[in-house]
């Protein structure tokens, strides 16, 4: 069964309606309308260059629209809603020359917060012990960091990380992700645009799938990237087991993989049985050789969403 | 504006070339007046004949129109500190990072002619230093004369760092900006404004040269040294008023620019 979760009594933090923008010839974003709702993780996925972040450039007035039109928090944008919003886009932007509290300051003290808490946002990020390196001196990955601490300045309700994990290694990808997880407990609102799937399905709650500037599916990320259990299934009549397989109940699809000479059978998700479906063949004369479940790869359910 | 000051001052409180330019155009305000005011004593005590064609430049009243006058030509350093401190914010993209979070992009440019202005004050500044020490090391003394020429000079300044802001918002990069910058300064200028000067000889002579956005602040110090005044000069409200169409245009393009393209 698929579970659908609506939120109620709705507030969203921010509204898209029908944005599109053309960068001379080429259409980096063609009529998207999304809606976020508070509270939620919200993650953009999408190939590079799909319009992600023209998309939060637009929402973030750092670029100009063709037409549509962004609220945010139910009004029309404008710079006090943006100091209460911490964003990360594209690339982590600092003064070269400061160190990561001399930066955090500047930050600061745009955003209008008093008496920040900079130690505060840097130990959140394991940034600490570099806080009064130049930024110059950073690698990527802390470069990544220290954007994020700046997100989290003045503890804003709602954050925006545009591939918040670009650069980090593997221990720092899975801190990060903690991170994001722990600020969704907090109650914060979300939104997160990545490339890679598997991130999105780990940390978000909703998404919204978007190609080439197009959108092609949001809502519920149990919704959209449901998946199915694949069960591979071997016999030595292999077009035989297929045709068993198909009359089977309860399957979403049958499948030969002609390479590894095997069958597939798909179910909903969490529903496959391999003891009945041993069962099942065997009851219908065809002796399985090779019995093996097997989900469908993340990255071939992306491609199929986006290809 | 006070808050946008501060936060102008935390970008460049720890910004090394910053110091090191500003060190540079002090010192060289009075290095070059010394090298003149030194050259002038050399000539005075060679030939009485030269020091009569050359006057006074360094006694009061006419050392303000001296010093403002060789000052300008320093006017360089400031419009790189200018040019850097633009282009700073385009090379790191904390243009886009200033807005992201929470600076509207009105405020982010204004504060910038802001800070043309404040540089401009501190050029005159140390140009009313310059020439009242020049003004007493001459041995001559102090009297009122010739001070309209500080303000003067402080619109000269601004004229500076305005072009000097407008190519850094045009260009983003600073090596680009900078060799224009100088280039231009140095020498187009003044072929652009002869050119025009030739081409309409009959009317519109010397005005149409003012066209080139640096001659009109430039004509407002006579060269010193050669004589009295320009021959090709008009009136000096006139100056006054294309000076100020210039400051206004350059803070109307500034501001239209960067509210209304992609950052």
């Amino acid at each position: 069964m698929r579970s659908v979760r609506y939120i109620h009594n709705m507030a969203y933090v921010l509204e898209i309606e029908g944005l599109v923008k053309h960068y001379g010839r080429i259409q980096a974003l063609k009529g998207v309308s999304l809606k976020i709702p508070k509270g939620t993780v919200y993650g953009l996925l999408g190939p590079n260059g799909s319009g992600k972040t023209t998309m939060l450039g637009l929402v973030m007035n750092i670029l100009k629209p063709t037409s549509g039109s962004i609220k945010m928090f139910g009004e029309t944008p404008n710079a006090d809603q943006r100091k209460k919003i911490g964003t990360l886009l594209e690339t982590p932007n600092f003064y070269h020359y400061l160190s990561a509290v001399q930066n955090l300051r500047i930050a600061a003290a745009i955003k209008g917060v008093e008496n920040p808490d900079i130690d505060g946002v840097l130990e959140r990020v394991n940034l600490l012990q570099r806080k009064d390196s130049p930024f110059q001196t950073y690698s990527l990955g802390m470069k990544q960091r220290l954007a994020i601490a700046s997100c989290l300045l003045g503890d804003p309700e709602v954050m925006v990380f545009d591939e918040p994990t670009n650069g980090l290694d593997p221990v720092g990808i899975a801190e990060i992700r903690d991170l994001i997880k722990k600020l969704s407990l907090e109650g914060k609102t979300i939104i997160m645009a990545s490339h890679m799937l598997d991130e999105v399905e780990k940390v978000c709650t909703h998404v919204a799938i978007l190609k080439k500037g197009e959108l092609i599916a949001c809502g519920h990320v149990d919704e959209i990237l449901a998946q199915d259990d694949v069960v591979q299934v071997g016999a030595d009549d292999p077009a035989r087991l297929l045709q068993v397989l198909q009359q089977m109940p309860e399957n979403t699809g049958v499948a030969h993989d002609l390479e590894e000479n095997k069958c597939m059978i798909y179910f909903a998700a969490g529903t496959a049985d391999l003891g009945k479906l041993n069962q099942y063949c065997f009851e219908h004369g065809v002796v399985i050789n090779h019995l093996r479940m097997k989900k469908k790869s993340l990255e071939s359910k992306f491609i199929e969403l986006t290809g | 504006m006070k808050k946008l000051l501060e936060i102008e001052w935390m970008k460049i409180r720890h910004y090394k070339t910053f110091w090191i330019l500003f060190g540079l155009f002090i010192v060289a305000v009075f290095g070059l007046n010394m090298i003149v005011f030194k050259l002038k004593q050399a000539i005075d005590d060679a030939d009485p004949m030269l020091k009569a064609l050359t006057g006074g430049p360094f006694s009061f009243p006419e050392v303000w129109k001296t010093v403002g006058w060789m000052t300008g030509w320093l006017l360089y350093f400031p419009g790189f500190i200018i040019i850097f401190l633009v282009t700073n914010e385009f090379t790191f993209r904390t243009h886009r990072q200033n807005i992201i979070d929470g600076l509207s992009r009105k405020q982010f440019v204004s504060v910038k002619l802001v800070m043309a202005g404040i540089l401009a004050v501190i050029c005159t500044i140390m140009m009313t230093i310059a020439s009242l020490v020049f003004g007493f090391a001459s041995g001559s003394s102090f009297e009122l004369g010739n001070l309209q020429y500080i303000p003067y000079f402080f619109l000269t300044s601004y004229i500076y760092m305005l072009f000097a802001f407008t190519l850094a918002l045009l260009f983003r990069k600073a090596a680009l900006s900078v060799g224009i910058f100088f280039i231009y300064a140095l020498i187009f200028d003044n072929l652009l404004a002869g050119y025009i000067n030739n081409v309409n000889k009959s009317y519109l002579s010397p005005l149409g040269s003012y066209i080139a956005p640096l001659q009109v602040a430039d004509d407002l110090f006579p060269i010193p040294f050669i004589g009295k005044v320009l021959p090709n000069r008009p009136e000096l409200w006139v100056l006054l008023v294309i000076i100020g169409v210039w400051i206004v245009a350059y803070q109307y393009f500034a501001i239209r620019k960067f509210e209304n393209e992609d950052l």
